[in-house]
């Protein structure tokens, strides 16, 4: 009955405990790439756990298929997968409708690799800060992926959605990652305000308006 | 750093997968592929909507539920986003409510086989349709997912379930408000802490997103083949 692509391998465990790299997930190939997956195989065969759950770019991709998702915002791109979900999820709409704005103080090639992808006309990519990127975006934010590495600022996730929430269109959504209880101290005071919170992998919390 | 790592079954159906359609045709014959006989009537309750290109980006979990599509089935894209919901819920004991023809029991099913194992529990107040739900279930070589299918009315059934025990709920029979209200306070007494409740049909005709945001939740738009459509979340509290 199964025969999708099982992405990544086991761990590489070369000597008594010691890892050769960081641990990669063994995962199936989510949903939104299965239309290419020829193309889109090779950059999931290994993917590092400090990048998002992969059932997080299956949960993305879906709340980026709503034809009112005209704007989405991500901070921090690191290697892209959950960028890739999104935006494969507005090229598969068909319409030319839908962009994302993400930002990384830290540069791993992503728009070289959404150009082969033919999905560079869908992201705009800034080396920077996402505070720093937020003013440039032109619209209302529909969709935000907060996902920022907050080394040294254990709180500026919350600081960013408070940021996306004053931006937040009408019925927008605001997904932050890594909102289990022991990832970090800015944790339990995300849960505390979402609406949504959603365990699996590292945890994810959704927001929306009151309104 | 073992918890980070997941080896899952894989949800996708043997059935090849074809590349994404550039053309017009290409696209219709996608969608005639996706939905078989109903693809005229979706084309004639949606008139362009192979052009506005919404059918696209569906992936099915098994083949008995392509081609499977009716008049009053949630509509597939609204299936996949329940079912990735479900996924990252990681809740194990699921109820639903109106089956209807068990296409979404399906979905449900199949997303808790890949969870790896739980226990659905249909309600629908029609034995034919339970019929049919429990027949469609069988088929799908479940390995580790109980069904039980209940006919009887949701709202007569409700109450015999235990308090605090539900972990995810997707309501969809009696979309009328005042019958969904009386709905959600009993599904509420039941869900666990942190469970979930999803609602179909929320916006547009049924306009049910008032009851869930009344509750603290959130509702989603999602392309429409009728004139309601989109889902209602609400989370009970930790």
């Amino acid at each position: 009955m199964t025969t999708g692509t099982q992405c990544g391998t086991q761990w590489t465990n070369v000597d008594a405990g010691q890892w050769e790299v960081e641990p990669i997930y063994t995962f199936s190939l989510p949903r939104v790439f299965e239309y290419r997956r020829h193309a889109w195989v090779p950059y999931f065969e290994r993917v590092d756990t400090t990048a998002s759950h992969p059932d997080t770019w299956d949960v993305l991709a879906e709340l980026a298929r709503a034809p009112t998702v005209q704007t989405i915002v991500e901070a921090g791109t690191y290697r892209g997968h959950a960028l890739f979900a999104m935006a494969e999820s507005l090229r598969l709409r068909g319409t030319p409708e839908g962009h994302i704005w993400s930002a990384d103080v830290e540069d791993f090639g992503v728009v070289a690799e959404l150009d082969k992808l033919g999905l560079a006309d869908r992201v705009s990519w800034c080396h920077g800060t996402f505070a720093d990127m937020l003013p440039h975006v032109p619209a209302e934010i529909d969709l935000a992926f907060i996902d920022a590495s907050q080394t040294g600022h254990p709180l500026l996730r919350l600081e960013y959605l408070d940021l996306v929430l004053s931006r937040l269109s009408k019925h927008g959504l605001v997904v932050c990652d890594d909102s289990t209880d022991d990832a970090w101290e800015g944790a339990a005071m995300l849960r505390a305000r979402a609406n949504l919170y959603l365990p699996r992998g590292h945890g994810l919390t959704i927001f929306q308006n009151r309104a | 750093m073992s918890e980070a790592v997941e080896a899952v079954g894989n949800l996708m159906s043997e059935v090849p997968l074809p590349r994404m359609p550039l053309t017009a045709d290409e696209r219709k014959a996608d969608a005639v592929r996706q939905f078989g006989p109903n693809a005229d009537w979706m084309l004639r309750m949606v008139p362009g909507a192979f052009e506005l290109e919404i059918l696209h980006g569906v992936v099915f979990p098994h083949p008995s539920v392509m081609h499977a599509y009716e008049s009053g089935c949630a509509e597939p894209w609204t299936t996949q986003v329940v079912t990735s919901l479900l996924i990252a819920s990681n809740e194990r004991n699921v109820m639903e409510t109106g089956c209807f023809t068990g296409q979404t029991s399906a979905w449900l099913a199949m997303a808790l086989e890949r969870l790896g194992g739980g226990t659905l529990t249909t309600v629908d107040i029609d034995p034919e349709r339970t019929a049919k739900c429990t027949e469609r279930l069988a088929g799908l070589g479940l390995t580790c997912v109980t069904h039980r299918a209940v006919t009887q009315d949701v709202l007569q059934f409700l109450p015999t379930v235990p308090d605090h025990s539900i972990g995810f709920v997707w309501v969809d029979d009696n979309h009328e408000k005042p019958h969904v209200e009386v709905e959600t306070r009993m599904i509420w007494e039941k869900l666990k802490p942190g469970g979930l409740a999803l609602f179909h049909d929320v916006w547009g005709s049924c306009d049910l997103q008032t009851v869930v945001k009344k509750w603290g939740g959130i509702a989603l738009d999602l392309p429409r083949l009728g004139a309601a459509g989109g889902i209602g979340i609400l989370q009970k509290p930790k």
